[in-house]
């Protein structure tokens, strides 16, 4: 931590204290929305939907980008869409569980963090490239729940893209 | 947690996230939950990712996807004029830099997609089969050998026809409907599309009287490729066949406006025009119908009747056009290059224009 650095308290849903460099803390729109609302009380900051363990590994996230540049409304709009490039230290942080994998997601949904949100998006995009549909219900332990009439009506709809 | 515990919102970025339309489908088709958040995806992240496949769905690349973006990038297009330049310098650099302005505008939905490979099988191969039997065979009239086109591929020309219709249908709009004030591109911007998105070496740069810029298809010139789709689109156009074909769609619907001579005929597009233009704006007004015209021609050609097509709203449209012509008092306007140079119309005349970019080179 450097020296001008400034330490904040983040709560976890499960009632945890995490201290935290507060510029790691605000690569998440909704605390630096919350700072900027509620000022530099030193009161820890409730943290409502993200539990200990989950809001430590999005704050490692934070802490390797702390220094990325702001997402544009560009970026936002496109550049998710045109690729599915990973970068390495990402790629690794992102081999988990697929529970917590999905756990991030949502934090990093709820926290507003757009650059996490979307390689979590991307991971999981991955996990699904080139699959048939039956080997991505078993990756994803989903289970088929289409009626034998509308696996028909799916397959009827679907001509086009097997006709090669 | 699962996967399915992502709401909905989440679920459509996992999709927009996904490399291909293939995968789109696969994950569409695992369960209830996938199926409706793949209706959220949004149009634009579809064409994306269609663009994205390899070309089993979108062949021929890219002009599949363009066409099924026309109308759509023609009607964003008249919006305003910069927009119209940015289609403009979209044309100048071929069709690459067309498909880059529709993934930047345009957007397709499943349903779409679906719909146009129903239309690819319908329309569009009888086309690509009727293209291949109308390119010339020989030198006859032309100047380079009949191996060049040999080498050549009906698809894209075919489509590059139906691009042009679709893009520019509302020119042909604006003048069959004159005290309307319907927007229009006018034949500048017409003659962008066709050199750059119809490239030919015969339009190459330098040009003789023609703007040419060394941009798009022409960046690599004369290197990297050699085909005349100019050319064949004219030979197309000019073959007897093409023109049996929609003479007995007109026939259907009306009779012939005065019909030139074969001799008119051999005497080029500029007299055709001159003293045959309700004919000549007819058959091109049918050929501006894009795909729907299209399956028009191809439907009648085979022994059936116009009503075939889209329940006999087709037969009442085209009796409108035809009455729009005839109703017509005066001729488009025409605008020379030079003088006894080639004339284009106001009114989208693809041979005109196409005669327009080559003359000089060759007849």
């Amino acid at each position: 931590m450097s020296a001008t650095s400034q330490t904040i308290i983040l709560n976890s849903s499960d009632g945890v204290d995490i201290p935290v460099d507060k510029e790691v803390a605000t690569r998440s729109v909704l605390i630096r929305n919350l700072l900027e609302d509620l000022g530099d009380t030193g009161e820890p900051i409730p943290i409502l939907n993200v539990n200990e363990a989950v809001l430590k590994k999005v704050l490692e996230w934070c802490e390797q980008h702390k220094k990325d540049p702001p997402a544009t409304n560009e970026d936002d709009s496109d550049s998710r869409k045109k690729t599915t490039d990973i970068d390495e230290w990402d790629q690794k942080f992102m081999q988990v569980d697929q529970e917590m994998l999905f756990e991030i997601i949502l934090a990093a949904n709820y926290l507003d963090i757009k650059a996490l949100l979307d390689v979590g998006c991307k991971t999981v995009a991955n996990m699904i490239k080139g699959k048939s549909p039956e080997e991505i219900r078993k990756t994803f332990n989903i289970q088929n729940d289409f009626t034998p009439d509308e696996e028909d009506q799916i397959r009827r709809e679907n001509e086009w893209a097997e006709d090669r | 947690m699962h996967t399915l515990s992502l709401p909905p919102e989440l679920l459509s970025l996992v999709y927009s996230g996904l490399p291909t339309i293939e995968d789109h489908i696969n994950l569409s088709n695992t369960c209830h939950s996938f199926r409706s958040a793949c209706q959220l995806t949004s149009p634009n992240a579809i064409l994306r990712l269609a663009a994205a496949q390899n070309s089993i769905y979108i062949d021929p690349d890219p002009h599949f996807l363009i066409l099924c973006c026309g109308r759509q990038l023609s009607s964003w297009a008249l919006a305003d004029a910069s927009r119209t330049l940015e289609l403009r310098d979209a044309f100048r650099d071929g069709v690459d830099g067309l498909l880059a302005l529709c993934l930047k505008t345009c957007g397709l939905r499943i349903d779409d997609i679906r719909r146009m490979h129903q239309t690819r099988f319908r329309v569009l191969k009888p086309l690509y089969a009727a293209v291949a039997g109308m390119m010339p065979e020989n030198e006859e009239g032309f100047v380079f050998s009949g191996a060049v086109w040999l080498a050549m591929d009906p698809k894209p020309i075919a489509l590059q026809l139906l691009i042009y219709a679709e893009l520019f249908r509302c020119d042909m709009d604006a003048v069959l409907y004159p005290g309307e004030g319907l927007p229009s591109f006018g034949y500048e911007l017409r003659l962008e599309f066709v050199k750059y998105c119809i490239p030919d070496p015969m339009c190459s740069p330098p040009h003789p009287y023609l703007e040419v810029l060394e941009t798009g298809p022409y960046k690599k010139w004369p290197t990297l490729w050699t085909t005349h789709n100019q050319l064949a689109l004219m030979g197309i156009m000019r073959c007897p066949e093409w023109s049996r074909c929609w003479k007995s769609v007109m026939s259907e619907i009306g009779p012939q406006f005065s019909e030139p001579s074969s001799r008119a005929v051999e005497e080029g597009v500029d007299v055709l025009w001159e003293f045959y233009w309700k004919q000549s704006l007819w058959l091109s007004a049918l050929i501006m119908q894009g795909i729907e015209g299209i399956d028009v021609m191809l439907t009648v050609s085979a022994g059936r009747k116009v009503e075939d097509v889209g329940n006999g709203k087709w037969r009442a449209r085209l009796t409108q056009i035809r009455s729009q012509v005839e109703a017509l008092k005066e001729a488009p306007q025409t605008h020379q290059f030079f003088q006894d140079g080639p004339r284009v119309s106001d009114a989208p005349y693809l041979l005109a224009e196409i005669r327009a970019c080559v003359l000089g080179r060759v007849q």
